[in-house]
């Protein structure tokens, strides 16, 4: 029982980090109207630039920078490329999120190498918070907890109770009407590219020592972040916080557990007969696959499945000019 | 008739012949079988750009997800060729790629009722779910996917059939040539049927055309068919030229990187997935073994093309000439020239930049000298920086002005339409 809520507990650790970054996509979608396939590469350039300014400036500066430095590559990006291939809708524009992904990857490889570098959890973050029932939970989990929980609160403030805030709501449904009453939507835009890049670039920060820190990390969130974002609904926040509750938590569980379909399907009182080969074979070896091998798989597999009943996701409902 | 009518009915009966002429052509030259390798591969990336380009302009579909069509019909291929040469089936493998084919049909056919049901970002998303997870799953499961070591086969196995034992590259590019044509000649004949028409109509107002009573998940599902057959002619090809299939030739990034060069290049019709296939074979293969920042490159080519020519290059390309050939002005050639070697200066000098930056970071410079452009150059130098540096601000720096200059002489010499 403690297992299974030290399990809930860093799911929801993991869970807050994803939603760091699906919340950002998810505003930039409804602003913008473009799935930014750049967002991995954001949370990528967040871990690197923590990881090298931390060397210089300790853990903490690196963590105040990434967001920045990120935000700064966003509003450049959004100002110099996004915002000249807008008229031409919104296929360039997926192109152009898509090839300065790329770009940045790459740029990470070129300034950093293709290995991983060694961005670890600051030694005053090491150990455990607290015990239970003789299981530990790491700090560095409540750390990222915390900070999961102060950003989302502080861009939760931000787009509820000030104007700005006000105005960017506004411009999700209604941007002509919003341009007509002579609020600037571009530099909206590009103010809400840039916090969603600052918000990318702070999971990096926090997620680096947790996860690992290396180019790849880039396409492996690109992919889950889509997997989130669309479990939820395309452009809803709620959704973006439902998907990544339930990915992060289903993923973390799925680790933890010790077993396979086949085991499962034993204790229904089934099990394989004789002639089947153990290992060999598609149908066997997908049977006899530990689950908590196949948990990265997971999120792709409820994409699917939520995709196929709700083709728009789990909360949202569908638009008249979006029914077929 | 007016006289650009004509010249594009002229080229329009033209347009296949040269074609055909232009595929058939390698194998009258004494090419070497590197040669020939590289044009097999740019054939079978030919026929995986054109089903990606087939879905976006005719039903406006992204699929994300191509990988998957094209890498499960590489495994049964394998397969097929594996199960061919152990019983001694009298079956030729030149048959392998069809078979391939009609095995991705299939496996659009189950696959497909689920992604079709909306068209735009469902689809795209449902194709790269899809894809993910059937890439993410394949090194883990053994039997059809052969566990991380994916399969292995020989093209040479199976039984002569009409002289051709695929022992030489020249035969495997004859084979995906004749499927390549093959594949162009079911395009041609597709677009002239009701299907293209009902997919233009699904393309351009779905709940119009469902009011018609259309159903545009059956058109959709239609061309999805369509569009994986080619695809699956394309995994099957790789597979008899290289001999081998794994788990990364379903990747995403196989996926995205046809779907990028498919779109960048425009390539909804045979000539525009040929500019495709030749960019991308050409960056991924010959860049690739030039420089190590290749993909650094390719991703600010695509900003590039994007920013600069969002149409598609082959658009971009087709108004360039008509342009060129209506306006007949000798100004505008040298406008292009002047253009054509600012781009070339700029190119050299960034490039040089990247590659001494590369250097210098990974340490590659091995005994303190960077070969660049026919150049031993010593990155530890500061010369060679501020040469660089000066290259690629003397290409910008008179690129964007010719460039604007060119844009309005071209403006000036169109024809009124």
């Amino acid at each position: 029982m403690d297992a299974l809520l030290l399990s809930l507990l860093n799911g929801l650790s993991y869970s807050l980090l994803l939603f760091l970054l699906a919340s950002g996509l998810t505003l930039i979608f409804s602003l913008l109207g473009v799935l930014n396939f750049a967002h991995g590469s954001f949370y990528m350039l967040g871990a690197y630039v923590a990881w090298q300014t931390g060397q210089w400036l300790g853990f903490c500066g690196g963590l105040l920078v990434a967001p920045l430095a990120v935000a700064a590559v966003a509003t450049l990006f959004e100002v110099g490329v996004l915002r000249r291939v807008r008229a031409q809708g919104h296929l360039p524009e997926l192109l152009a999120t898509f090839a300065f992904g790329v770009v940045l990857v790459e740029a990470a490889r070129l300034l950093w190498g293709s290995a991983s570098v060694p961005y670890g959890i600051p030694p005053v973050l090491q150990g455990s918070l607290f015990r239970l029932g003789g299981l530990e939970f790491a700090a560095y989990r409540g750390f990222v907890m915390a900070v999961g929980l102060a950003a989302l609160g502080a861009a939760w403030l931000l787009l509820w109770r000030t104007r700005i805030g006000l105005v960017v709501q506004a411009a999700l449904t209604h941007a002509p009407m919003v341009s007509a009453l002579g609020h600037n939507v571009p530099a909206v835009q590009t103010l809400v590219l840039a916090a969603g890049g600052a918000l990318a670039g702070l999971a990096g920060a926090v997620g680096g020592p947790l996860l690992i820190t290396e180019p790849g990390m880039a396409a492996q969130m690109g992919a889950l972040l889509f997997a989130v974002i669309i479990i939820g609904g395309l452009g809803s926040l709620r959704g973006a916080l439902f998907g990544a509750l339930l990915v992060g938590e289903l993923q973390t569980l799925a680790v933890a557990v010790n077993g396979s379909l086949a085991d499962g399907l034993q204790r229904l009182g089934w099990s394989a007969p004789a002639g089947w080969p153990a290992a060999s074979g598609i149908v066997p070896s997908l049977l006899h696959l530990d689950l908590s091998r196949a948990a990265p798989l997971l999120p792709y597999v409820l994409v699917v499945a939520v995709l196929a009943f709700k083709p728009h996701g789990l909360t949202r409902a569908l638009g008249r000019d979006e029914a077929l | 008739m007016s006289r650009t009518a004509h010249l594009q009915r002229a080229q329009h009966a033209s347009g296949p012949l040269t074609f055909v002429v232009l595929v058939a052509l390698p194998l009258a030259l004494p090419l070497h079988s590197a040669d020939f390798a590289l044009l097999a591969q740019l054939a079978s990336a030919w026929l995986l750009l054109l089903s990606i380009g087939l879905l976006h302009t005719r039903v406006r579909l992204l699929s994300f997800g191509q990988a998957l069509f094209s890498g499960l019909a590489g495994y049964a291929a394998a397969h097929a060729m594996n199960a061919i040469a152990a019983h001694g089936w009298p079956l030729p493998f030149i048959l392998v790629p069809l078979y391939g084919g009609l095995f991705a049909l299939t496996v659009a056919l189950l696959v497909g009722p689920v992604c079709v049901r909306h068209g735009g970002l469902s689809f795209a998303m449902t194709t790269l779910a899809l894809g993910v997870l059937v890439a993410l799953l394949a090194p883990m499961l053994q039997g059809f996917f052969g566990g991380e070591g994916g399969v292995s086969t020989d093209r040479t196995a199976g039984p002569t059939w009409l002289g051709l034992n695929l022992l030489s590259q020249r035969q495997v590019y004859g084979v995906s040539a004749a499927y390549g044509l093959l594949a162009a000649g079911l395009l041609r004949w597709l677009d002239g049927t009701r299907l293209a028409l009902l997919a233009r109509a699904v393309r351009d107002n779905p709940l119009r055309a469902a009011a018609c009573a259309i159903a545009p998940r059956a058109v959709r599902l239609q061309l999805l068919l369509v569009s994986a057959f080619f695809a699956g002619l394309a995994g099957a090809l790789q597979t008899l030229q290289i001999e081998q299939v794994s788990a990364g030739s379903l990747g995403l990034q196989q996926s995205s990187m046809a779907l990028l060069f498919s779109l960048a290049a425009g390539s909804g019709s045979a000539w525009g997935a040929l500019l495709g296939a030749g960019l991308m074979v050409g960056s991924e293969v010959i860049l690739a073994a030039v420089s190590r920042a290749w993909m650094l490159y390719v991703g600010l080519g695509f900003l590039c093309i994007v920013i600069w020519a969002p149409q598609g290059l082959s658009a971009v390309l087709r108004d360039l000439l008509r342009n060129l050939r209506a306006a007949r002005q000798p100004d505008l050639l040298w406008g292009l020239g002047a253009l054509l070697v600012c781009a070339a200066l700029a190119v050299v000098g960034l490039s040089s930049l990247i590659e001494l930056l590369y250097a210098v970071r990974q340490q590659l410079q091995g005994d303190g000298a960077l070969r660049l452009y026919g150049f031993n150059l010593n990155p530890a130098r500061a010369e060679v920086w501020v040469g660089a540096a000066l290259l690629a601000t003397t290409g910008l720096g008179l690129g964007v002005p010719s460039a604007r200059m060119f844009a309005q002489q071209l403006r000036a010499g169109e024809l009124p339409q």
